[in-house]
């Protein structure tokens, strides 16, 4: 029953981009001791929320970590795959029946419901889409299951890149277990649950807080949709211009084949023939390069797009939208 | 798990996905920021810390104390050294070191450095470290090995020092109170006369109202404690007194995923688990980078590092463990584990060379037993090589 299966390792892929960064400075060692002092409070705070969630039916044990009252449970989407119930542990050991609602697989985000009475522990929710490289955070689970010979592990790190669309990647190491476990900022509020890990130890991916909000409704309700898929490339909740690329040109120039109708790229005023050169002033090195800097955005956000249009360099912005939304539309 | 683990060696050498150039860069610089910050706080134990060389290569930290000619070290790092051990200091002094003991449960050798003298390391066991507190792993240089947090509060890792009653609990039973379904007659409850189908209600007055639940009753007893257990009996509650035993030892298989997911990404230490007392943080040491002290944001040294296990994890022994070891005769060299050899559990070394006492062997658990004979055989091999090689240059 303690079998930890969990965190799943991704197929992950390397890109540079562009972009601004800012982090939380350290300038002295009363710096550093002020991260500790807010450290230490946040450990006692939120440790009895963090919680394991132990399935028998299907022999997985994951963490999570309760944000309501009533015993709602944020977890991740593939710690309670195929599971109805879950055993819900807390650190002291107190244990609780879970009825699992609804989750997105595609966030790999998932909620649990405790049945059982009880006046619950709780921490509060923070958001995810301000964190950038840098940024302090504390990342919480029942590393391997439950165990309680010690309280769920804490560890310490910052933001190292914010991930494809809704993910962020941290150097707060995660193995099995910890999956559906918290990821905090420094005030002590849920940003994030992890989620996944490459080899690197700087590689640990964690699905942002903000796409619970979107699917929030829909979780509680019981709906279970998405498809988990590491390659943000293939998520079906990716961010697209909706154009066809053509064959990318030798200087890595995009041309675009086709505007799909209604879409994003169709808004902005973006032609077939016009030819893609950069993305936020970041040049582009070919049809998969652009693919990789917009699976870094998520749909909603306003990227400027440097077009060629015959010898004339054209700027459009255009606000992106999700892939699967987008097919929907041609649909119907 | 969506992707095989063998996608793993293609991913080799990625490190963070989609980070950008300007995010490489803040985190780099925030890295160093910190290191400038806590440099000056390692230097209060830099002094007292030594690279542990054996075979040609370095091996371990060690943490000098007593009158500065002693040394403590990983005991498993050197236990197998082929050539003299030696410790180098940050401004490279170099002495030539003799194992003159073996605390053996906590992987610890003691070490005589013949021919130079360090700076002895002060123990801090006023304050026990509280979960999130900052330690540095200090250097022999001026730069510390690595920063981390305390992840995990002290606590006994040796199974023999955790309580032991001697129930299997059955799943199904819905409550209130939790119902044995066998008794394992190894612990104590098969001694007070506990059997299956009671119901057990309370333990010293604490209601007991789930499995996870009493095993963190039982996780605040010691071996040698007795509690009283309320129980059901075909409708009758009884109070009986039990006498708790430790652990036997369970040899629990990590499954292949688990362990393959331990070492990505970091190297792990041979010897990594049954340590008495120990401290988690999330320090990210190497296996070379134990055996060295730990100090707080004070530049107090609250223990000494002592093993990898994993990715996530990093143990220390507290410096109250230390400073209580250090009153105890440790066992001689020639005589450490011995008893393990005969149980057929250990592994017969390489015969020792002149100038060293012939390391015996380690304890381990069989798991262990076999990497480490694979691991032998590699290093014995890899010497063989090496001294072929050599041969020609000699003459």
């Amino acid at each position: 029953m303690k079998k930890s299966r969990i965190l799943h390792v991704g197929a992950i892929l390397l890109l540079g981009l562009t972009g601004t960064g800012r982090g939380g400075e350290i300038r002295s060692l009363e710096d550093v001791l002020a991260l500790q002092a807010k450290t230490e409070e946040l450990g006692r705070k939120v440790l009895p929320a963090v919680v394991a969630l132990i399935s028998e039916e299907v022999g997985s044990s994951g963490s999570g970590v309760v944000v309501g009252k009533d015993g709602l449970i944020l977890t991740a989407a593939h710690v309670i795959d195929g599971a109805e119930e879950v055993e819900v542990v807390f650190p002291g050991g107190k244990q609780a029946k879970g009825k699992v609602l609804g989750a997105n697989f595609s966030k790999d985000i998932g909620m649990v419901r405790i049945v059982d009475e009880g006046d619950w522990p709780v921490v509060e929710i923070g958001e995810s889409k301000p964190l950038q490289a840098g940024d302090w955070v504390v990342a919480m689970g029942h590393s391997e299951g439950y165990d309680p010979a010690r309280t769920p592990p804490l560890r310490f790190g910052r933001v190292v890149s914010d991930g494809p669309g809704n993910f962020l990647t941290t150097d707060c190491t995660l193995i099995g277990g910890d999956s559906g476990g918290p990821l905090f900022d420094l005030e002590g509020r849920v940003v994030g649950i992890n989620s996944s890990i490459g080899e690197s130890l700087d590689n640990n991916n964690h699905a942002g807080i903000d796409g619970f909000r979107e699917d929030w409704d829909r979780m509680l309700a019981g709906e279970i949709w998405g498809e988990l898929q590491l390659n943000p490339l293939a998520n079906p909740e990716r961010p697209v211009l909706g154009i066809l690329m053509g064959r990318e040109l030798s200087n890595g120039g995009v041309p675009v084949e086709r505007v799909t109708p209604d879409s994003p790229a169709a808004k902005a005023g973006i032609r077939p023939g016009d030819v893609v050169v950069a993305v936020d002033g970041t040049r582009i090195r070919g049809g998969r390069n652009l693919g990789m800097i917009l699976a870094k955005h998520s749909a909603g956000d306003e990227v400027e797009v440097s077009l060629l249009r015959g010898r004339e360099e054209v700027k459009l912005r255009v606000e992106l939208m999700r892939q699967d939304q987008l097919f929907e539309k041609l649909e119907r | 798990m969506l992707v095989a683990m063998g996608s793993i060696s293609a991913l080799m050498g990625q490190q963070v996905p989609l980070q950008k150039p300007e995010e490489k860069q803040v985190t780099r610089q925030q890295s160093e920021a910190l290191f400038d910050a806590i440099r000056p706080v390692a230097r209060a134990a830099s002094p007292s810390t030594v690279w542990v060389w054996a075979d040609r290569k370095p091996v371990a930290m060690g943490t000098v104390i007593g009158d500065g000619n002693q040394v403590l070290t990983k005991w498993s790092q050197i236990a197998f050294a082929r050539t003299p051990v030696q410790v180098v200091g940050g401004d490279r002094t170099t002495g030539t070191a003799r194992v003159v003991g073996v605390y053996q449960d906590d992987d610890l050798a003691l070490l005589e450095i013949v021919d130079a003298d360090f700076d002895p390391v002060s123990f801090s066991t006023e304050v026990k470290p509280t979960l999130g507190q900052f330690l540095i792993a200090a250097g022999p240089g001026d730069q510390p090995l690595k920063a981390g947090v305390v992840a995990v509060a002290e606590r006994p890792l040796r199974e023999s020092d955790q309580a032991f009653l001697g129930v299997m609990l059955d799943p199904e039973f819905e409550g209130p109170g939790v119902r044995v379904q066998t008794i394992d007659d190894r612990g104590g409850a098969d001694e007070a006369g506990l059997q299956g189908g009671d119901v057990l209600l309370a333990v010293d007055g604490q209601a007991v109202t789930s499995a996870f639940e009493l095993r963190g009753i039982l996780q605040k007893t010691r071996p040698g404690e007795s509690i009283r257990v309320k129980y059901l009996r075909e409708g009758a509650e009884t109070e009986t007194e039990i006498l708790l035993g430790g652990r036997p030892e369970f040899q629990r298989v990590p499954e292949a995923r688990l362990r393959s997911m331990r070492s990505m990404g970091t190297d792990v230490s041979l010897v990594a688990g049954g340590f008495p007392v120990i401290l988690q943080s999330d320090m990210q040491l190497t296996p070379e980078q134990c055996g060295g002290p730990v100090v707080d944001l004070q530049g107090r040294v609250i223990g000494i590092s002592i093993a990898r296990p994993d990715r996530t994890r990093s143990f220390i022994i507290p410096s109250s463990r230390i400073v209580a070891l250090l009153e105890e005769e440790p066992l001689d060299p020639g005589l450490a584990a011995l008893p393990r050899e005969a149980e057929g559990r250990g592994v017969r070394p390489a015969a020792g060379q002149q100038g060293m006492p012939i390391p015996p062997v380690v304890p381990l658990n069989r798991g262990s037993a076999e990497r480490l004979r694979k691991h032998l055989e590699e290093m014995s091999d890899l010497l063989e090589r090496m001294e072929r090689e050599m041969e020609p240059l000699e003459r």
